[in-house]
């Protein structure tokens, strides 16, 4: 039998990771798996998330662990006033000081795992690098191509001049 | 007919030629239109696999709410006509003209679209009414940023669908009043839940219009505004709503300081509103003496009421009369800012017993020639007091004011008492007589103000000759010895405040005295210390501040020198208090307390204009 407060994650690429249960219980769905299977030494299979991408998951966990705003908590006001009131360290910064690709990999693993504090920070740093862009801007942060028709262009185009009309 | 034969020859081939151009033109714009949707379509399986469209639409649109976050329309309202005030629709049109995929979200998501500033009819049916719908949604409609002739299509196009409008904002400037009443007044708004209309403010001086007599209208909106949570009106003109108000809990009027208001129509408006916390009264306008007579009787309950304010240069007189009008939670915050000006002789009055002034046991009081600033705080309570007399008066009414301190506040019951006043050092005693609980006590002292009243300001503030110093006329004197004071009995104990422990003085010097002044005044501070620890009540914490003077009266040498010589002398009181604070010429060792509870509730749905804001000793 092995320590009863540590599990073992395995990631889609086999990767395997010995964490507390108070870390992982961050994430809703790890959390209802661990009360499901009960005392067991069975590992997780993660199957969405690479290894690197579980290694920064886990790093934010732990950073994390003992933050007063857990999952179980009550939501009193609502999703809008806790994505106005997401505050995003100094620590959450330089967490999310990787690449792109790796970045909206944490974001979109964070939200398979359901764990709402890394979602909330990944889409606001998302959401910093957008603000006050314009949307040519935008584009060449993200890569993204200009796909709209013509027709939709003029659409576009006076949209823009309403919002401009003083 | 040859020469006729070839030319029909040559017509047609050249109508052939056309035929073929003209179908080449049209191949080649079905070719050109086909690329441009394979383009947008590559373009589309491009973006598809970029690594921030790998987000889910859900992530996507969490993105777009924290990059609109600081787009809040609430503090874009200010309560004060002003053509460039916008709500900012630019951030989320920008997020929609990235690529096809954000465009989809963001028109599925009706809820981005629910507040839009919009100012031509075709942009109000596009965004405010089309993108939102089926949701509920609000407007900010700046009148004069309309065409003249779009004004009446805009309207017709909001009171077709107005009965999803959750929040209207409007703004009108000096000549939009009868076509905005016109509407306000016919519109049917079952779910709005805020109103605000901001108006311009005409000069008072330029118009030669009668001043309005604010009367209850009839009901407006069709006679529904069951769900409205928040209502403004800046400037209320010759009406208010007679509709029941049974949700409002926020509500802002800003008065023309010319506005016949009668107290009677005014209470029955506030009594259609029980559920008010925030009552907050702009330039709150003069009473008459009928209405004074004909509202006796009359009291508003308002059980729920955490705020009331009377901001920006209201009548004292009107506000104290409304006080006592109303019957209202001692918890109730109280703030009023009063003014007497050329045009308004309203003075400083003696505040009848008010429930937000009963339970206070902190108490700070500030006078600056013509100034008043008060705050009573207690742990649910609090009242806090602004006010100015006019430059031309020749009559000091805030030094009387000073003298029925003890029958307006509860001296007894105060811990702490911060009393920065120009009043003489007996007026001083007289407070601290009745104040038996007094923890800490911070004076600020206008030296020998017994001996020489205002009017000899001039003698006063050169100093008295030194031969011709008399210590029974000085206040710090005067205060110094009521502290000192001993009780009878076998185990004497200061007569005046026996559980002071902390003491601030602060001696506002004006123009310096000579230094022999301030040496005598050190001693007379070091005797204080030496008498209450005689008592077995010594003062525990000492801070003083032996020269207040402001930075261009510090401008000599000789001053500097003359400063860090009494500092140097004051410095010597140390050694009788375990803690003690020798404060510089420029420090500020009497701050005006800053209130505990937040006041961010008094703009939870709009912006309060600069003037209205609580000032809390701002200067």
């Amino acid at each position: 039998m092995g320590d009863s407060n540590r599990l073992t994650l395995v990631a889609s690429d086999g990767g395997k990771f010995v964490v507390d249960k108070e870390v992982v219980q961050m994430s809703v769905l790890l959390k209802n798996m661990i009360e499901d299977l009960g005392e067991t030494d069975e590992s997780i299979p993660i199957p969405n998330v690479t290894s690197p991408v579980l290694t920064k998951v886990i790093e934010f966990c732990e950073n994390h662990r003992t933050d007063a705003a857990r999952t179980d908590g009550p939501n009193v006001d609502g999703d809008d006033a806790r994505m106005r009131t997401a505050v995003v360290s100094d620590w959450d910064r330089q967490f999310f000081d990787v690449d792109q690709d790796l970045m909206f990999e944490i974001i979109v693993a964070a939200n398979y795992l359901d764990i709402k504090s890394l979602v909330d920070v990944g889409c606001k740093v998302v959401a910093d690098m957008i603000k006050g862009k314009s949307p040519q801007e935008i584009r060449d942060l993200f890569d993204i191509v200009n796909d709209f028709s013509p027709e939709e262009e003029a659409a576009l185009r006076k949209e823009n001049e309403w919002a401009n009309d003083r | 007919m040859e020469i006729e034969n070839d030319y029909e020859d040559e017509i047609a081939e050249l109508i052939g030629q056309v035929q073929r151009t003209l179908g080449a033109r049209q191949r080649a714009m079905r070719t050109f239109k086909r690329i441009h949707i394979l383009k947008a379509i590559l373009g589309e399986e491009i973006n598809a696999r970029v690594s921030v469209n790998t987000l889910p639409n859900e992530l996507v649109m969490d993105v777009f709410k924290h990059v609109l976050s600081d787009v809040d329309p609430c503090t874009a309202i200010t309560l004060k006509f002003e053509k460039s005030t916008r709500v900012q629709t630019l951030p989320l049109l920008r997020l929609t003209h990235v690529c096809r995929r954000w465009r989809r979200v963001a028109l599925a998501n009706p809820n981005l679209w629910q507040r839009i500033d919009c100012h031509d009819p075709e942009q109000l049916e596009e965004f405010a009414l089309r993108r939102s719908h089926p949701g509920p949604f609000s407007l900010f409609i700046n009148i004069p940023r309309y065409h003249e002739s779009d004004r009446k299509d805009t309207l017709r196009s909001v009171l077709m669908h107005s009965d999803r409008l959750q929040r209207l904002d409007v703004a009108y400037g000096l000549t939009e009043e009868s076509v905005l009443y016109s509407w306000l007044l016919d519109l049917h708004v079952p779910s709005i839940e805020c109103l605000t209309i901001s108006g311009y403010r005409p000069d008072a001086l330029l118009t030669n219009a009668p001043p309005p007599m604010i009367v209850l209208q009839k009901s407006l909106f069709c006679g529904g505004l069951s769900r409205l949570h928040a209502l403004a009106i800046s400037l209320i003109p010759d009406w208010l709503p007679s509709n029941p108000l049974p949700v409002l809990t926020h509500l802002y009027l800003s008065f023309r300081w010319d506005t016949d208001l009668r107290m009677s129509p005014f209470l029955s408006f506030l009594g259609s509103a029980p559920a008010l916390e925030v009552l907050h009264l702009s330039q709150f306008a003069a009473l008459y003496a009928d209405d004074e007579r004909d509202v006796a009787s009359a009291q508003i309950p308002l059980s729920q009421l955490k705020y009331i304010l009377m901001s920006n240069q209201s009548r004292f007189s009107s506000a104290l009369a409304l006080l006592t009008q109303l019957v209202i939670p001692g918890g109730s915050r109280t703030y009023i800012h009063w003014i007497n000006s050329t045009y308004n002789d309203d003075t400083v009055r003696i505040l009848p017993p008010l429930l937000s002034i009963a339970k206070s046991d902190r108490l700070a009081i500030h006078t600056n020639w013509n100034r008043l600033q008060v705050a009573a705080e207690g742990h649910d309570s609090g009242f806090w007091l602004d006010g100015r007399e006019s430059r031309h008066t020749n009559t000091d009414r805030i030094k009387p004011w000073l003298n029925q301190l003890p029958s307006m506040f509860p001296l007894s019951r105060l811990s702490h008492l911060q009393l920065r006043a120009r009043c003489p050092g007996s007026t001083v005693v007289q407070v601290l007589r009745e104040a038996v609980a007094l923890k800490t006590l911070e004076l600020g002292l206008c030296l020998y103000l017994d001996e020489h009243p205002r009017e000899d300001a001039a003698q006063y503030d050169g100093g008295p000759l030194y031969k011709d110093f008399d210590s029974s006329k000085d206040s710090l004197v005067l205060v110094s010895r009521a502290l000192s004071e001993e009780s009878g009995g076998a185990e004497p104990v200061p007569r005046f405040c026996p559980k002071l422990r902390a003491l601030t003085i602060l001696l506002d010097s004006g123009s310096m005295f000579a230094q022999v002044f301030y040496g005598h005044w050190k001693d007379t501070i070091r005797s204080l210390l030496l008498a209450r620890a005689r008592l077995r009540r010594p003062i525990l914490r000492l801070a003083v501040q032996p020269i207040d003077l402001n930075f261009k009266d510090r401008g000599y040498d000789d001053r500097v020198e003359f400063i860090e010589e009494v500092l140097a002398d004051y410095a010597s009181l140390a050694e009788h208090v375990e803690e003690y604070v020798l404060h510089d010429w420029d420090e500020v060792p009497i701050t005006f307390p800053s209130p505990g509870e937040d006041w961010d509730e008094i703009g939870r749905y709009w912006t309060i204009p600069e003037d209205d804001r609580p000032r809390f000793g701002k200067s």
